[in-house]
């Protein structure tokens, strides 16, 4: 069975960028595709169509939210699970961003030592 | 520690030396809207820089192991 999964980490923050893909690299070996913005995630959803994305909430011109409609808006992105990466974890932000209908949050800070353990377990890749 | 997680370290490090800059920007403009407040001068626009830097140190730093301030 392949279990080689490919994520596309969208973040502005180069530093998140690299420690995400290095968590998932170094101790998944997944594939790991990056964004520095939502307007060039969209495109490399649609280009590369990953098994999840991980999407930044606060990003300057389009943030987290608006990006995450747009590839819901999508047929060729829309079945693309999301997690959403945000350091807005109280229980109000928690809410508002469920409902969005992303399949879960991922804190930050996060272990990049967990992380490949963290994205399987929300989106049940385990069972 | 075994192998991966110490090739992790090492990369992390790496990171680290590159961002440390960024991030000691960020907190140049928090301690610039601290002492704007202080001195009751604080301008929203400041004020809301201020939010986002402190945001992105939240995750930027504990990431790199700095749980706390």
């Amino acid at each position: 069975m392949d279990t080689t999964k490919r994520i596309l980490v969208i973040d502005d923050e180069d530093d998140i960028r690299e420690v995400a893909q290095i968590g998932l690299e170094m101790i998944a070996k997944w594939q790991v595709i990056t964004a520095s913005s939502g307007d060039e995630g969209i495109m490399k959803a649609k280009a590369e169509q990953p098994d999840a994305i991980l999407l930044d909430v606060m990003m300057p011109d389009m943030d987290g939210p608006t990006t995450f409609r747009q590839l819901q808006n999508d047929p060729m992105t829309q079945p693309i699970p999301v997690l959403l990466l945000t350091a807005k974890v109280q229980s109000v932000d928690r809410r508002q961003f469920a409902d969005l209908g992303v399949k879960g949050i991922i804190a930050k800070p996060f272990d990049p030592l967990k992380l490949s353990e963290e994205v399987p377990r929300i989106l049940g890749w385990n069972s | 520690m075994d192998d991966k997680a110490q090739q992790v370290h090492a990369a992390l490090a790496e990171i680290w030396e590159r961002s440390k800059e960024t991030i000691l920007g960020r907190i140049a403009v928090l301690e610039q809207a601290t002492a704007a407040l202080q001195e009751g001068a604080l301008e929203d626009s400041l004020r809301q820089q201020a939010e986002r830097e402190a945001h992105k140190l939240t995750g930027s730093l504990g990431t790199f192991g700095f749980a706390q301030g």
